[in-house]
């Protein structure tokens, strides 16, 4: 398809962006994870690249907000290193011609390094600007993206160098001028002047002061020393004062004739700055143009997909579960609910033998739940007589109850074939003081909720973390945290998106811990360490076999999530 | 203009014309001698027909408030051009003129825009009010304005005038006498009235230092001992006015509690002992009576200070910072809490602030807001040297006498002139802001003394040839 988006209102035509990477050749570095996304795409893509590359980059996006969330205290490099890990995780090889132009450039290493860069940067210029069109149409859409990338940005952009920042604001935003050699030495003193009246640390002072007085000692240390002078060199950039309002407001910077003398620390959150005004007004624009954004011909096909990258869960579907686990029945649903159920599921189920009773709101969430998890039309019914009894006679059951339980099976009205909720419908679902449905991490107060875990027996640590998380109002991460808790695996990079997927998580975990019981501890003990080695997770999962196997596991549920999303079409996303 | 003729006239004006109230002679002066030609096509920017990108309907979108008689604010007034302008002030001859932004749409339709009404472009002004100087001033307060406190806002202009000019890079800048106690400031570079509010404020506050007051003294923003080069800029040309016109202007040093308020500056109870012993010892010596008493006292506390900072410097040991930054700060705190420029920052800080237009009429005093040379600005006289409503009238009156008795003379004429200038400024511009490209035409304001030019029938009836007159 044609990429039509466009940020300049009125500009007919755009660069298309391979032709601009081609004219950027003559420069040896080329940035591959990251760019100001001032030029829009413009080249044919398959419907699938699109969509793959779209959530690829959501992935990496969804994963870095909850990493964040869930570790709100690590490093600047921390934080780097897991985005960069995402990033090589669901990003890496993506796109169609990558492969290909590996292939072609199989002869030269150079020339197949410059390839790959050259598919990284259009893989995330495309991702970028294909979440853009999806994410522009709420204003609550527009504020999570724009959170998510800026985050993003600022992550990278301050943790460059001073010579890949020299690079990229002059490839990016030549609007900030790097000053020269000869013009700093003039301004040198000034400059000086300015730190020392905003109490710049002494460090600070002393590089600027001794700019350019010990070039000849340098020289005479050799080239190595040269070297590594100029990486500590100090560096300015002069930007029109406009720009920097603050700095000129706290009279931080040196003015010469509208000029700010802005040093490379103080331009970094001015950069991301710009690059967030950048996004922000391109997603006010496309919203504005939403219609036009797509092509005639391609508008019945395109707009469904793209509105649904937004919604869509990046789990894989779970409506395979009823048939790998399809060992449900109501005789052995009691223990299954116990091992595998989450807690609002869990909840209901003990609330419903309790009381021998369930209102609506529970009766729905919780049935087509079972539905979902491949329990039987016939053994729903038998499940749900036996619990309602004494209470209900199986003749009132059957008159009151039983033709909703086939309906919800679409054997009666209108025979629609109902899906199990997933987390943000059951966590948006409100109800009584006498219903039980809905999220217990927000339902349940502190000491029922930590009761409720541990019953569970869940790992005290993670009973505490999940508190923390359902307090904070991020019920999802809290059940992923009770989950780990639970199964006594380590961290999930998302948080539980879907009650089914919880259950097959845990169903999967069980499997693997049985059949790797059965083949004998020692022998799988080797192999799961040696995955855990190369695991996400590696870190957590430690000598734990167990754990070490589930992380492996991970890596291969990951394998079908992505296959799950590829094959997916506009009009089966919902 | 020589000041031998400026008295003459004023002379002539006070004396020999008749004695009307500012209010009868304001519809005289707005038909005879208000430039509004002149302003009109300053606020015009160029956007007139004679240029072919221009914006007809520029002038339009400007805000006009008037002040009527009771102080009835009509605000939101817009002009066609020049005569409606002119009609409308003829007609209501207001007591004050004020100029507003341009706006998206003209500001008499905005209620049809709602929210799209929005102010797009506006000079920075600024305003400095002698009023806010009353804490250190001895002459007088209040709406008081003499020769000695005048250097207050003369060494102002000069500071913010080299600010502008040297820091932030902007070239047209008007400066005109408020009419009463104080000054004001238009900043007519195209960069400077596209600003953002935000932008505004920074500019106000990056030449704000005082910062209120504080257990009876003025505070002024001197982090630790050094100062930013433009405050150091600053310092420089208030320490020579200082000894030249402040000090003795003010009379400061003279016994009295302007001097031990002055006093409470210095840091160490004993330096002030100091200062007073030396200045009892310069009262008794003889030289002393050639040189003003504010000044020898100035000097003798200079010294005491600096031998204590000496003293301390040449201990043993570690500097003992604490004791030393403020010995070394407090000299210069004393110059800068007095006589810094005292901005009033709301004025500056946004678009749609409305300030009074040049040439408009003090309703009391019926002087007029002439504008400034920043050049000249030490020789202006607030008191005698400004023009009256009546005494201009006084002058167009005798020119008229003197043409009927059949001698030549020139005429009285006020006038803001304005030039053409190809060249459009070089300050750095935002990136986004490619609009102003639309308007290659830049009036420029014209240096100094030929903002107003007066001429009484005695003085020699020579206009100079490269400034046209009023139409
Ligand atoms: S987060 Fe989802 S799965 Fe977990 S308890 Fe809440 S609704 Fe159930
Ligand atoms: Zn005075």
């Amino acid at each position: 398809m044609q990429f039509l988006a466009t940020t300049k209102p009125g500009a007919a035509e755009f660069t298309s962006q391979l032709g601009g990477n081609a004219a950027r050749k003559g420069n040896e570095r080329m940035f591959s994870d990251l760019s100001m996304y001032s030029t829009p795409p413009s080249e044919n893509i398959t419907l699938e690249e699109f969509e793959r590359l779209a959530l690829a980059r959501l992935s990496v996006l969804k994963e870095m907000e909850a990493y964040r969330l869930r570790h709100s205290n690590k490093t600047e490099k921390e934080y780097l290193d897991k985005l960069n890990q995402l990033k090589q995780k669901h990003m890496k090889g993506l796109t169609a011609s990558a492969a290909a132009a590996a292939a072609a450039a199989g002869a030269s290493g150079a020339a197949a390094t410059s390839a790959a860069r050259e598919e990284e940067v259009r893989a995330d210029n495309i991702s970028h600007y294909v979440l853009r069109l999806a994410y522009c149409r709420t204003a609550e859409l527009r504020k999570w993206f724009l959170v998510q990338e800026c985050e993003m940005f600022r992550l990278k952009f301050g943790m460059y160098s001073a010579q890949e920042h020299e690079d990229f604001l002059s490839e990016h935003a030549p609007q900030y001028k790097l000053v020269p050699h000869a013009e700093l030495l003039s301004v040198r003193d000034a400059i000086v002047k300015v730190m020392r009246s905003n109490l710049e640390t002494r460090e600070a002072i002393s590089r600027v002061e001794n700019f350019g007085r010990d070039d000849a000692d340098a020289k005479s240390k050799g080239p190595r020393s040269t070297a590594d002078a100029r990486e500590l060199e100090p560096k300015f950039y002069k930007v029109a004062w406009t720009l920097v309002p603050e700095l000129v407001s706290q009279r931080r910077v040196l003015l010469r004739g509208g000029w700010a003398y802005v040093s490379r620390e103080a331009l970094a959150p001015l950069v991301v700055a710009e690059f967030r005004t950048g996004v922000s007004r391109g997603l006010s624009e496309m919203a504005r143009r939403w219609r036009q954004m797509f092509p005639a011909e391609e508008e019945q096909r395109l707009q469904p997909l793209v509105a649904s990258l937004t919604n869509r869960s990046l789990v894989a579907d779970y409506s395979g579960v009823a048939t790998r686990y399809g060992d449900v029945s109501a005789a052995n649903l009691p223990q299954v609910a116990a091992r595998h159920f989450p807690l609002c599921m869990g909840h209901l189920v003990s609330q419903l033998a309790a009381e021998r009773h369930l209102r609506h709101g529970g009766r729905q969430q919780l049935g087509l739940f079972l539905k979902g998890i491949g329990l039987p039309m016939e053994e729903a019914l038998v499940f749900w007589r036996s619990m309602f009894a004494p209470r209900c006679t199986g003749e009132a059951f059957d008159k009151q109850y039983a033709y909703n339980i086939r309906h919800n099976y679409g054997r009666e009205g209108k025979r629609t074939d109902y899906t199990a909720h997933k987390c943000t419908t059951i966590v948006g679902s409100s109800g009584g003081p006498g219903d039980h449905h809905g999220c217990p991490y927000r339902r349940l107060d502190e000491s029922a909720l930590r009761a409720a875990l541990g019953r569970l027996k869940c790992d005290d640590r993670k009973v505490e973390e999940a508190v923390s998380k359902a307090r904070d109002g991020h019920y999802q991460l809290a059940c992923a945290a009770a989950f780990e808790g639970v199964h006594r695996v380590p961290e999930m990079d998302v948080g539980i998106s879907a009650p089914l997927q919880y259950y097959a998580e845990s169903r999967r975990i069980c499997a693997e811990r049985e059949s790797a019981a059965v083949q004998g501890a020692a022998a799988a003990a080797t192999e799961a360490a040696a995955a855990a080695a190369t695991a996400a997770t590696a870190a957590d999962a430690g000598g734990d076999p167990a754990a070490a196997a589930a992380a492996d596991a991970g890596k291969e549920q990951r394998g079908v999530k992505r296959a799950a999303a590829g094959d997916s079409t506009p009009g089966a996303a919902r | 203009m020589a000041d031998t003729s400026k008295k003459q006239r004023l002379d002539q004006g006070g004396t020999d014309g008749p004695r009307i109230s500012v209010q009868e002679a304001m519809p005289t002066y707005y038909a005879k001698l208000f430039p509004t030609q002149h302003m009109v096509k300053w606020l015009s920017y160029g956007n007139d027909s004679k240029h072919a990108q221009a914006d007809s309907h520029f002038f339009n979108r400007r805000e006009f408030c008037f002040t009527l008689q009771g102080d009835i604010f009509v605000r939101y007034q817009a002009f066609k051009d020049g005569a409606a302008l002119q009609e409308a002030i003829l007609r209501r001859c207001p007591d004050k003129i004020d100029i507003g932004p341009v706006y998206s749409a003209n500001p008499m339709d905005r209620h049809k825009f709602g929210v799209a009404f929005h102010p797009e472009e506006r000079e920075l002004v600024f305003d400095i009010d002698l009023t806010d100087y009353d804490d250190v001033r001895t002459c007088g307060s209040g709406g008081h304005i003499c020769g000695k406190c005048w250097p207050l806002m003369s060494v102002a202009v000069k500071i913010i005038d080299k600010g502008l000019r040297d820091e932030f890079g902007f070239k047209h800048i008007l400066w005109v006498y408020s009419g009463r106690r104080g000054i004001h400031c238009w900043v007519c570079d195209p960069s400077a009235r596209q600003l953002s509010d935000e932008q505004r404020s920074a500019v106000a506050s990056w030449f704000a230092m005082y910062k209120g007051h504080e257990e009876g003294k003025a505070r002024v923003a001197l982090l630790g001992g050094n100062m930013h080069p433009a405050v150091e800029r600053a310092a420089g040309i208030l320490r020579s006015a200082w000894v030249q016109t402040l000090l003795p202007a003010q009379q400061l040093l003279e016994d009295g509690p302007q001097c031990e308020a002055l006093l409470r500056y210095l840091p160490e109870e004993g330096l002030v002992e100091t200062v007073r012993k030396k200045w009892t010892e310069a009262s008794r010596s003889r030289n002393a009576g050639n040189m003003d008493v504010n000044v020898v006292r100035w000097r003798a506390l200079e010294e005491a200070v600096n031998e204590r900072v000496r003293e301390e410097r040449s201990k043993k040991g570690v500097v003992n910072f604490k004791v030393l930054g403020p010995l070394e700060r407090c000299v210069d705190e004393i110059i800068m809490a007095h006589a810094y420029p005292r901005l009033d920052m709301e004025v500056s800080k946004k678009m749609n602030h409305l300030l009074k237009a040049p040439f408009c009429v003090h309703p009391k005093t019926g002087k007029v807001c002439v504008p400034l040379d920043p050049n000249t600005v030490d020789d202006f006289d607030p008191v005698d040297g400004v023009p009256t409503v009546t005494s201009l009238l006084g002058e167009l009156a005798a020119a008229k006498e003197a043409a009927e008795g059949g001698k030549r003379s020139a005429p009285v004429r006020l006038s803001c002139q304005l030039y053409a200038t190809a060249s459009s400024p070089a300050s750095p511009r935002h990136m986004g802001a490619g609009s102003m490209q639309r308007r290659p035409y830049l009036p420029r304001l014209a240096g100094a003394s030929t903002y107003y030019q007066y001429s009484s029938p005695g003085a020699a009836a020579v206009q100079p040839s490269n400034q046209p007159g009023p139409s």
